[in-house]
């Protein structure tokens, strides 16, 4: 190699050693600011999805709170007579539940079982039906409660 | 020896046990449905009134409103309506699906309804209901009363 082309390859490298130094710092931001947005979307993802189950778990422990309140109704009312006092005022407590917070928590098989007791309560005060059809609804109906909040369904 | 012997035996009764609980089992359903089959439809039929028909006076068979369904022991009904004034008559077939110890399903013409039995001062009801799984549905009943015979 003589002296010209040595002299020429010297110039070259000035020249490009820097633009490539350039372009190596520049990769290096994009890369850390790409890793900085994953970083971010990552822990994002991360808070939504425990908020998710946060939720979940409130509401599966609300639906267990709810399910206990109206077991306890229903058998209430299944073991009431229509012609006592306190019949009505146990249906309107019922008829609150029916039409408030059960709709927040019900399944579809608890909402049928609702239907059917709240059919059958109807049915009793009009003389269509009997206590012993009441209990066998009220029995469903908790069943079909228990179903629901069985192990394996809280989050 | 003799623990051999009687072992057949106990195997014998325990397979007529359960042929006896089979049979009365099946015999108790047969007879809950006869049961409901004679209350809707009697030996001969029964008639049931939706709403009671009123005819006008004179000539002709003018009705004003009503509507009546025969069932009968064949498994048919009449259903007599009054519509635009003049008694409509079709006959469609019935027959029971199901019986538990909550709901009797009931086929009326291709239809199925919950089928209620109840009695009062007033008489003897019946009604067929269809009803909805869900909160917002509608639950229809169409209230029938036995005729006097």
């Amino acid at each position: 190699m003589d002296e010209e082309s040595k002299r020429r390859w010297d110039v070259a490298l000035g020249i490009i050693a820097p633009i490539l130094t350039v372009i190596g710092l520049l990769l290096g931001v994009w890369q850390f600011n790409r890793g900085e947005e994953n970083k971010t979307r990552l822990e994002y993802q991360l808070l939504a999805q425990k908020d998710e189950i946060d939720f979940k778990r409130k509401l599966w422990l609300e639906r267990l709170s709810t399910y206990r309140s109206i077991a306890e109704q229903t058998g209430k009312i299944a073991t009431t007579d229509k012609t006592d006092k306190s019949f009505k005022d146990l249906v309107h407590i019922f008829d609150a539940s029916y039409w408030g917070m059960m709709i927040f928590v019900e399944d579809p098989q608890v909402e049928k079982a609702m239907v059917d007791f709240h059919v059958e309560v109807v049915d009793y005060q009009n003389g269509r039906s009997n206590g012993d059809k009441l209990k066998l609804r009220a029995d469903e109906l908790a069943t079909a409660c228990r179903k629901s909040v069985a192990p394996g369904t809280a989050p | 020896m003799e623990d051999r012997m009687s072992r057949p035996f106990s195997r014998i009764t325990l397979w007529l046990s359960c042929l006896l609980i089979l049979i009365s089992t099946v015999s108790t359903a047969q007879e809950t449905t006869g049961q409901i089959e004679k209350k809707l439809a009697g030996s001969k039929g029964h008639d049931w009134i939706y709403e009671k028909i009123v005819m006008f006076m004179g000539p002709g068979d003018k009705c004003k409103q009503g509507e009546r369904y025969r069932f009968k022991a064949d498994h048919t009904v009449v259903i007599s309506k009054c519509v635009d004034s003049k008694l409509q008559t079709s006959t469609q077939n019935w027959s029971i699906q199901s019986v538990d110890a909550l709901e009797t399903h009931i086929d009326v013409a291709g239809t199925s309804y919950i089928l209620i039995f109840w009695d009062n001062s007033n008489g003897h009801f019946m009604l067929l209901r269809t009803k909805s799984d869900v909160k917002v549905g509608a639950t229809i009943d169409k209230q029938f009363q036995l005729a006097e015979e």
